[in-house]
C-alpha cells in the first residue's frame, strides 16, 4: 500500500513536469492560419537552366557592342555573377566574357580617340591627332582580335555545349560591323597625316628642366631634296613654344626655351607649312620624348603661430627657381596632419593654403610641408614650418557620497575649463561594478547613480572618472576618486555562517560533554515490569512498558539468562540484534530479531500496524521455549 | 496537516514551478514556424535579419521612433488616413520607410503618400537568365550611379527575389534602384506565354521630407531563405544599418504578434521588468530563497516520535 502511494505521487511529479514541457512546446511551435502569410517556399522551385535564356543574354551584349551602347553591355558583363547557368558551361562562359568584356572596352576606346584624332587634324594640331590615331588604330585592331576569338573557339565550345549560339548571330554581325567600321576610320586618317616633306628634328638632351633650354637640330627634304628658308615651328606638348628657319641645305638647328611644364614629359614635333613656290605639301615630323625635371627650384613656406584644435590658419609661401625666377601656375601640394591641400601659385610664384587643426589632435608640435607637385619625380622641392598645439586645461571635481552595498547612490561632480563649467561634455565612470555615462549640464554639472554590487565585501572601491568636452580645443580628464560603501552582507554571512557551524557541531555532538547526559532507551526500560509478567501485576506500582518495548525488554532478559549476554547502555537495538545472533548461533534468533525490529518499527517507523504486536507476542513465546 | 502530506505537498509544489519554469524556457527560447516570426529558423521565418539587426514589431505606426526604420512588409489590409499621416511624419522627420510588397495593398498608402510609385500586382515577373534557381525567382540588378544619391545601394549588385511584380514609377521624384534584366518577362497569367518584355523596375526610392521611402515589389526578400542569395543581406543591411527596426504588424489579418507565443513572451516580458526593478528584484531573491527552504526537506522531520501509550 505505501509503495502504491509513493508511485501516485512520483507519476503525478512526472505527469506535471510532463505536461508543462508539452504545453510549452505546443505553444512554442503553434502556426498561424495559412492565409496569414501568402508565400512561397523557394525549396519547392525545381532549379532550371535555360540555354536558349544564356544565348538571348549574349545577343543583348553583342546588340549593345554592336550599336554603341558600351556602358549597358559593360553593365551585362559585369553582372554576369548572376546568371543562372549549369556548370559545364560556366568556364566557357568566363572565357567568352573576357573576350567581350575586351571587344567591349577596345571598340569603346578606339571609337573616341579616333574621333578625337578628326577634331585634332581638323584644329591642325598634329602632335596628337598623330598619337591619337596611332592609339585608335591598335585599339581597333585589338577589338578585331578579341571578336575572332568569341566568334571562333568560344562560339565553338558553346556549340558543343548545346548552347543555340545562331540566336546570338544578329548580335554578333552587329559588332562585326562595328569593327570593321573603326578599322576603315584608322586607315583614312593615317593616309591624311602624311604629306610629301620629310622633317626630321633631333636633340642631343634627354632631359630638360622645366621652363629650361633645348637644343634642337633637324632637316627637311622633299623628293630627297633640302629645302631652304622654311619656318619649322616647334610645339611641345601641343603648346607652341618657338621656331627655327632651315639654311640652304635644308638643316636647322638652334636652342630653344620651353615653357614651365608640370608634367613628367615634353614631346617636342616640329610642322611645316605648306609652301607651293617651293612644291612643299607641308608635314610634321617625327616624336622627340624627354623628361621634364624639377630640381632647380626653391619653395619657402612662412611660420605660423600656435592654434587650438579646430581652428584654422593660412599657410603662405612662394615658388621660384634657385635663380629666383617665380614659376606661375605651377602645382602645390601643402600637407598638414595628413591632409592634403593641393593649390596653384600665383603669376609671381605665391601660394596659400587654408588648414585646420584636427578636433582629435593632441597637444605638441606639427609641421606644415609644402611641396612643388608637378607629375614627375625628378627632384621637386619642398620645405616645411612647424604648428604648435595646444588644448585648454579641464578641471574635474568628483564626489562621492556613502554608499550601500546593492542601492544606488548619486556620484556628482563638475566640469570646468578657464574657470567656467564645460557643457554637454561626455562623463564616463568606471567601476568595479561596470562602466557608466552621462553628459554635464548647461552648468558643466554632472550626476551618475551608480549601484555597488551586493557581491563587494570591501569597505571601499576606487572609480575613475573621466570627462570628454565636446569642444575639441577642452583637454579631456581623468580623476580617481575612491567610493566608500557598507555591504550589511558582511555581518550577515558570518553570523549565518556560525549559526549553521554551531548547529552541525551540535549534531555532531561536539557539545555532548557540556550537556547532561540524556535518558539512554536501556535506561528508559529500567525501573519497567515487561508486559503482561505476574511480578509486574504484584508490582502494582510499576509502569507498564508499551507492548512491543515489552517484548523485547523481556525478550533481552531471556537472553541474558540463557547465554549470559551484556546489553550496554549505549547499544541500539541493532547492535543488541547483532549480539544475540552470534551468541545463539540460530536458536531464537530469528524470533529476536523480529521481536526487536518491532520495537524498532514501533519507535521509528512513519506508520506502524498493530497486528505486529501479536506476532512480536508469539516470537516472545517460542523465544520462552526455546531459551527457558 | 500530516507530515507525509507535506511532503507530498511539498513534491508537487517543486514539480509544478520546475515545470513553469520549463514551459517559460520553451516558450521565450524554442523556435516557432510562424510565418514572418524572428523566432522561426525556417524558410518563412525572419530569424536571420532579426539576429543581425535589433527587430522590433509595432501596431501602431504613430509609436514609431524618429530616425528609424520602419518595416511595411506584405501588408494585408489598405492603409487609413491616420497610418498615411503616421509614416509621413515618420518619413519628414528623417527616417526610412522600406515597403515590401507585391499584393497591392501597399498602393493605399503609396497613394496617400503622393509618391510617384505604383505596385502593379497583377502581375509577375519572371527571368530566365537572371535568376537564383529558376526563371520564377528573378535577381534584380542594382541600377548604375543610384548608390550616389541613395547610399544604401553602395556595394550593392544584385537582389534575390521571388515573383516579383512590376513597379510603375510616374514621379519627378521616384528613382528607379533595381530593375529585372532586359531579358526578363511577364507572362499571362493562363497561357504562360510572354505579353510583356523587360527590363521591369522592381525597386525604387523617394526622397519625402528629410526621410527616404523605399519600394521593393517583392515580400520575401527578407526571409532566412532568400536573406543569403545575392547581395539581399548586404542591402537589408545598408538601409538597416546605425538604427533600430520596426516591422509594421498593424495591417497583417493575424501576425507573429498576436500568436499566443508572442502575447506570452510579452507577458513574460512585461513580468521580468517588473521584478527586475528595485526593490521587487531582491524581494523574488528573498522569496526563492522562502520557497527553496520550505521545500527543502527537514532533518528534524524525517523522525517521528514514539508513539505515547496513550496514542492507542
Amino acid at each position: 500500500v505505501k509503495r502504491s502511494r509513493q508511485l501516485v505521487v512520483e507519476s503525478a511529479v512526472i505527469a506535471s513536469v510532463l505536461v508543462m514541457i508539452t504545453l510549452g512546446g505546443s505553444i512554442a511551435t503553434t502556426h498561424l492560419p495559412p492565409s496569414f502569410a501568402n508565400l512561397q517556399n523557394p525549396a519547392s522551385v525545381t532549379k532550371h537552366y535555360d540555354l536558349g535564356a544564356l544565348a538571348q543574354y549574349y545577343n543583348a551584349t553583342l546588340t549593345d557592342i554592336g550599336t554603341g551602347s558600351y556602358p549597358n553591355a559593360s553593365f551585362m558583363l559585369d553582372t554576369f555573377s548572376f546568371v543562372n547557368i549549369p556548370a559545364s558551361v560556366n568556364q566557357t562562359a568566363l572565357k567568352a566574357n573576357a573576350d567581350l568584356a575586351a571587344l567591349n572596352s577596345s571598340i569603346a576606346s578606339a571609337s573616341t580617340n579616333l574621333t578625337r584624332a578628326q577634331s585634332a587634324l581638323d584644329s591642325r594640331d598634329y602632335v596628337n591627332a598623330t598619337s591619337l590615331t596611332e592609339t585608335a588604330c591598335q585599339q581597333a585592331k585589338s577589338a578585331n582580335s578579341s571578336l575572332s576569338a568569341f566568334q571562333g573557339p568560344d562560339t565553338a565550345k558553346f556549340h558543343a555545349l548545346s548552347v543555340p549560339t545562331v540566336s546570338y548571330a544578329k548580335g554578333r554581325a552587329l559588332a562585326a560591323g562595328e569593327v570593321s567600321s573603326l578599322l576603315s576610320a584608322c586607315d583614312r586618317l593615317t593616309s591624311l597625316l602624311k604629306g610629301n616633306a620629310l622633317l626630321v628634328i633631333s636633340s642631343p638632351q634627354r632631359t630638360i628642366q622645366t621652363g629650361g633650354t633645348v637644343v634642337l637640330n633637324g632637316s627637311l627634304e622633299v623628293n630627297g631634296t633640302g629645302v631652304g628658308g622654311q619656318d619649322a615651328v616647334f610645339f611641345v606638348n601641343g603648346t607652341r613654344f618657338g621656331s627655327l628657319v632651315t639654311d640652304s641645305a635644308g638643316d636647322l638647328g638652334g636652342t630653344l626655351t620651353i615653357p614651365f611644364l608640370y608634367k613628367p614629359v615634353a614631346i617636342i614635333q616640329a610642322i611645316v607649312g605648306r609652301n607651293t613656290t617651293v612644291g612643299l605639301d607641308g608635314g610634321y615630323s617625327n616624336l622627340l620624348n624627354f623628361t621634364i625635371l624639377f630640381n632647380q627650384t626653391s619653395i619657402v613656406v612662412g611660420d605660423p603661430p600656435a592654434y587650438l584644435p579646430t581652428q584654422s590658419f593660412h599657410a603662405s609661401g612662394n615658388l621660384t627657381t634657385i635663380s629666383g625666377v617665380p614659376l606661375p601656375n605651377a602645382p602645390v601640394d601643402v600637407t598638414f596632419l595628413g591632409e592634403s591641400v593641393m593649390t596653384t601659385t600665383n603669376t609671381q610664384g605665391e601660394f596659400g593654403a587654408r588648414l585646420t587643426v584636427p578636433a582629435n589632435a593632441t597637444d605638441g608640435t606639427y609641421y606644415v610641408y609644402a611641396a612643388f607637385a608637378p607629375q614627375g619625380a625628378f627632384g621637386p622641392s619642398f620645405n616645411f614650418t612647424s604648428v604648435k598645439v595646444v588644448h585648454l586645461p579641464l578641471t574635474l571635481t568628483v564626489s562621492a557620497p556613502f554608499a550601500y552595498a546593492g542601492f544606488p547612490t548619486d556620484v556628482t561632480g563638475t566640469a570646468t575649463a578657464n574657470g567656467t563649467g564645460v557643457a554637454g561634455a561626455h562623463v564616463t565612470l568606471d567601476t568595479p561594478w561596470g562602466t557608466y555615462g552621462t553628459v554635464t549640464d548647461g552648468s558643466g554639472r554632472f550626476k551618475v547613480a551608480v549601484t555597488v554590487s551586493p557581491t563587494s565585501f570591501a569597505f571601499a572601491a576606487p572609480i575613475k572618472a573621466t570627462a570628454a568636452p565636446s569642444e575639441p580645443y577642452i583637454a579631456a580628464e581623468t580623476v580617481h576618486p575612491s567610493l566608500h560603501f557598507l555591504n550589511i552582507l558582511v555581518a550577515i554571512l558570518p553570523a549565518v555562517l556560525l549559526v549553521t557551524v554551531t548547529y552541525e557541531a551540535d549534531k555532531l555532538g561536539a557539545f555532548e560533554r557540556f550537556k547532561r547526559p540524556r535518558p539512554r532507551l536501556d535506561k528508559t526500560l529500567e525501573g519497567y515490569a515487561p508486559y503482561g509478567t505476574v511480578a509486574a501485576k504484584a508490582a502494582g506500582g510499576a509502569t507498564t512498558l508499551p507492548e512491543p518495548l515489552a517484548a523485547f525488554r523481556e525478550a533481552q532478559l531471556l537472553g541474558v539468562a540463557k547465554y549470559g549476554l551484556h546489553f550496554k547502555p549505549s547499544q541500539t537495538i541493532r547492535e543488541a540484534i547483532a549480539v544475540v545472533e552470534m551468541a545463539s548461533k540460530g536458536n531464537g534468533f530469528e524470533e529476536f530479531r523480529r521481536i526487536a525490529m518491532t520495537a524498532e518499527d514501533y519507535l521509528y517507523a512513519p506508520e506502524f500496524e498493530r497486528s505486529r504486536i501479536d506476532l512480536a507476542t508469539r516470537d516472545l513465546d517460542s523465544l520462552k521455549r526455546y531459551w527457558s | 496537516l500530516s507530515i507525509r502530506t507535506a511532503n507530498v505537498a511539498r513534491a508537487l509544489a517543486a514539480a509544478v514551478i520546475f515545470g513553469l519554469a520549463i514551459f517559460g524556457i520553451l516558450v521565450v527560447y524554442a523556435p516557432d514556424s510562424v510565418a514572418l516570426s524572428p523566432n522561426n529558423y525556417g524558410w518563412n521565418g525572419i530569424h536571420e535579419v532579426s539576429s543581425a539587426y535589433a527587430v522590433n514589431f509595432t501596431t501602431s505606426l504613430s509609436s514609431v521612433p524618429p530616425g528609424s526604420v520602419l518595416v511595411i512588409m506584405q501588408p494585408s489590409a489598405n492603409f487609413s488616413a491616420q497610418d498615411i499621416a503616421a509614416v509621413r511624419a515618420h518619413l519628414e522627420k528623417g527616417g526610412t520607410v522600406l515597403v515590401a510588397d507585391k499584393s497591392g495593398f501597399a498602393n493605399s498608402l503609396l497613394q496617400g503618400l503622393g509618391s510617384g510609385v505604383t505596385v502593379e500586382s497583377q502581375d509577375s515577373i519572371q527571368d530566365p537568365i537572371y535568376n537564383w534557381k529558376a526563371s520564377t525567382l528573378p535577381t534584380a540588378l542594382i541600377q548604375r550611379g543610384v548608390a550616389q544619391g541613395f547610399p544604401f545601394a553602395k556595394n550593392v549588385s544584385g537582389i534575390a527575389l521571388n515573383l516579383p511584380s512590376p513597379l510603375l514609377l510616374q514621379g519627378r521624384n521616384s528613382t528607379a534602384i533595381a530593375a529585372t534584366s532586359q531579358l526578363s518577362y511577364v507572362a499571362d497569367a493562363t497561357s504562360k506565354t510572354q505579353i510583356v518584355k523587360g527590363p521591369f523596375t522592381v525597386a525604387a526610392a523617394e526622397r519625402v521630407g528629410k526621410g527616404t521611402l523605399v519600394v521593393v515589389s517583392d515580400s520575401q526578400f527578407l526571409l532566412n531563405s532568400e536573406w543569403r542569395i545575392a547581395d539581399n543581406a548586404a542591402f537589408i543591411g545598408n538601409i538597416f544599418a546605425n538604427s533600430s527596426v520596426y516591422i509594421d504588424a498593424s495591417h497583417w489579418s493575424s501576425s507573429p504578434l498576436t500568436s499566443s507565443t508572442a502575447q506570452l513572451k510579452a507577458e513574460f516580458g512585461q513580468a521580468y521588468a517588473v521584478i527586475s526593478a528595485i526593490p521587487m528584484r531582491y524581494l523574488v531573491t528573498l522569496s526563492f530563497v522562502v520557497v527553496a527552504l520550505l521545500l527543502m526537506p527537514g532533518r528534524e522531520r524525517t523522525r517521528r516520535r514514539p508513539h505515547s501509550p496513550n496514542e492507542r
